[in-house]
């Protein structure tokens, strides 16, 4: 089977998204299959650091003057007619849900999001992905050529990029398109949405239970002083309680710390997904019955501020001791 | 100008207890026991139209949905909301895994009944977990589509300020109608609640109800959605040792949760 990964050279977020991508397909592909990146970037500075970081060796590059998806999509269908893949892998951010559904449709293809493993059917592929808002793991058979797929945040693990000699099989300049002719007026605020929560060691995360603003801002306070990082479930992150880039479970961050403390969450299967790779999961919360518990490896049922004020204390004393 | 925002009724899952999750016949999940909400991401776009509103001077909201009976109590909350129109699509097959087919109802409700110059919807619900709708919908019409958006605003004539997030950042756009609008995080965006008196004075009217075969769609799913196929479905579980820490008192507990579990681990990280 021959392969696309699309990617959004233009957003940062590509450089995390390649290496997910590569374990990805390196699992699921043979020796027989080929692959090949397309990278859609706006800026030459870049160019050479998109190729290296490719994740596979042969390389397209589109220049576009900015992310517009309706430019993005002719691009890639352009691109299907003239170097059809089987299938194209998109990484599981906002480009890649709306690429992978909308060309798919004009590819006359079928598209899938947040696939987690895919293996060769007899007619097709088979993928596996979560529904029922994560409580269930289902394998969907892609029938429809080609099949467009987003792979679910958190494949990686943490794996580096393989080492590849790259080559570049064309550099188009696409900045001359007009298919998002109906925006009149661009306004880009740029910002770095990166928390590095994904990354986190040690990771308190507030919920609904933690009731305001005002303590899960505390809650940030006593993370920060024991060298954690913080982040909200999504009760908490809809109440603007905290930004939304704080935000933990299957719409945000999909962690794996060597410590989570839920301070005040009930623990609704998609926020599970989001720490379920955790090394130790400690819940705090009033509600003994609440799903997290039993998802906990140790569980205090109480107030998690004041809980959380005394694990500060202990921190201190123990630094100080130490 | 007309605003159609589309919302689906979904089972609260996170009501249901371990138990009630069993895989039935065809992979499916009976979840028709379980409390009802509208899908919490449609809830959001049911409040960003409204806002909408609330600073345009010619805007006219209509509500769409596509599935039983039990749809029509929301349904008469968007009226008491003030909703020029409200419409359901009855459908009775189980439509979880069949985005396009309710991709397909939404766009010919709007180009065969009830024309709209934009379209609001949430980004995706909970069962299906597809994400899927707005953009097919946009495609299905040729209208382009936005997504992730957190507000929209009136501009000049035909065209509105649309705000949403991207990866690259929070993007503002000045848009030509029509549109779809996909709507996903937005903090404090629930939904508003109608005062008893605007529902006693416009929730009553009656709901325009449109059988699917109407848009010569074949009720049989099977028949339309065979790219993909549902073959198999597991239960997650997510159980760990779950061992509570007792104590008299929050000082008692934390001490045995520090010095048992917590100390060490501290030191690694």
């Amino acid at each position: 089977m021959r392969y696309t990964a699309v990617l959004n050279g233009s957003s940062g977020q590509g450089h995390s998204k390649m290496r997910e991508i590569d374990v990805f397909m390196s699992a699921a592909m043979t020796r027989h299959d080929t692959g090949e990146t397309l990278w859609l970037y706006t800026d030459n500075s870049v160019k050479e650091e998109l190729t290296a970081n490719s994740p596979t060796e042969a390389v397209r590059l589109a220049k576009i003057t900015r992310y517009q998806p309706e430019n993005c999509l002719e691009i890639l269908t352009r691109l299907h007619t003239d170097h059809p893949s089987d299938i194209y892998i998109f990484p599981d951010d906002m480009f890649g849900r709306e690429m992978s559904v909308r060309s798919a449709f004009r590819m006359h293809g079928s598209s899938l999001m947040s696939v987690c493993r895919i293996a060769a059917a007899h007619k097709g592929i088979l993928c596996r992905k979560r529904v029922y808002a994560s409580h269930v793991l289902a394998t969907f058979q892609m029938n429809a050529r080609p099949f467009c797929i987003t792979i679910a945040n958190g494949c990686a693990d943490g794996i580096p990029l393989k080492d590849r000699t790259h080559r570049i099989l064309s550099d188009l300049d696409c900045t001359d398109l007009s298919a998002d002719g109906f925006v009149r007026q661009y306004e880009l605020k740029a910002e770095n949405s990166d928390t590095g929560i994904e990354q986190s060691k040690f990771l308190i995360i507030a919920g609904r239970g933690c009731k305001n603003k005002k303590t899960v801002e505390k809650i940030a306070a006593i993370a920060q002083k024991m060298g954690a990082d913080y982040g909200v479930s999504r009760p908490a992150a809809m109440s603007a309680w905290a930004p939304m880039d704080r935000l933990v479970g299957v719409s945000g961050a999909m962690t794996r710390p060597d410590i989570c403390i839920a301070a005040g969450v009930s623990g609704s299967a998609a926020f599970l997904a989001g720490i379920e790779k955790s090394k130790f999961i400690i819940s705090i919360n009033t509600d003994e019955h609440a799903p997290i518990s039993k998802c906990s490896d140790v569980m205090i049922i109480d107030d998690a501020e004041q809980v959380l004020e005394e694990i500060l204390v202990q921190y201190d004393d123990g630094k100080r001791g130490k | 100008m007309n605003a159609l925002v589309c919302f689906k009724i979904v089972p609260d899952l996170d009501m249901m207890s371990e138990k009630d999750w069993i895989i039935r016949d065809s992979f499916q999940i009976d979840t028709s026991f379980v409390k009802k909400m509208i899908n919490p991401y449609d809830e959001s776009a049911i409040e960003t139209a409204l806002k909408f509103s609330d600073a345009s001077e010619d805007l006219c909201l209509h509500a769409l949905t596509i599935g039983g009976r039990q749809s029509d109590m929301y349904l008469k909350t968007l009226y008491a909301l003030q909703f020029a129109r409200a419409a359901r699509v009855e459908a009775s097959d189980d439509l979880r895994f069949h985005p396009e087919i309710v991709a397909a109802a939404i766009s010919k409700y709007v180009t065969e009944m009830d024309p709209q110059d934009m379209i609001f919807m949430g980004r995706q619900s909970g069962e299906g977990d597809n994400g899927k709708t707005p953009f097919l919908v946009a495609e299905m019409l040729g209208w382009p589509c936005i997504s992730e958006i957190i507000r929209v605003d009136p501009a000049d004539g035909h065209f509105v300020s649309v705000t949403g997030m991207t990866d690259e950042g929070i993007l503002t756009q000045v848009v030509a109608l029509p549109c779809v609008f996909s709507v996903g995080n937005v903090a404090g965006a629930y939904m508003r609640v109608p005062t008893l008196k605007d529902r006693m004075k416009y929730g009553k009217k009656d709901i325009d109800v449109i059988d699917i075969e109407n848009f010569g769609m074949d009720s049989s799913v099977g028949m339309q959605t065979d790219s993909i196929e549902l073959k198999d479905a597991v239960v997650v579980s997510h159980k760990r040792k779950s061992i509570a820490i007792e104590g008299d008192s929050i000082r008692q507990k934390v001490k045995v949760l520090y010095q048992n579990y917590l100390d060490d681990r501290l030191g690694k990280v």
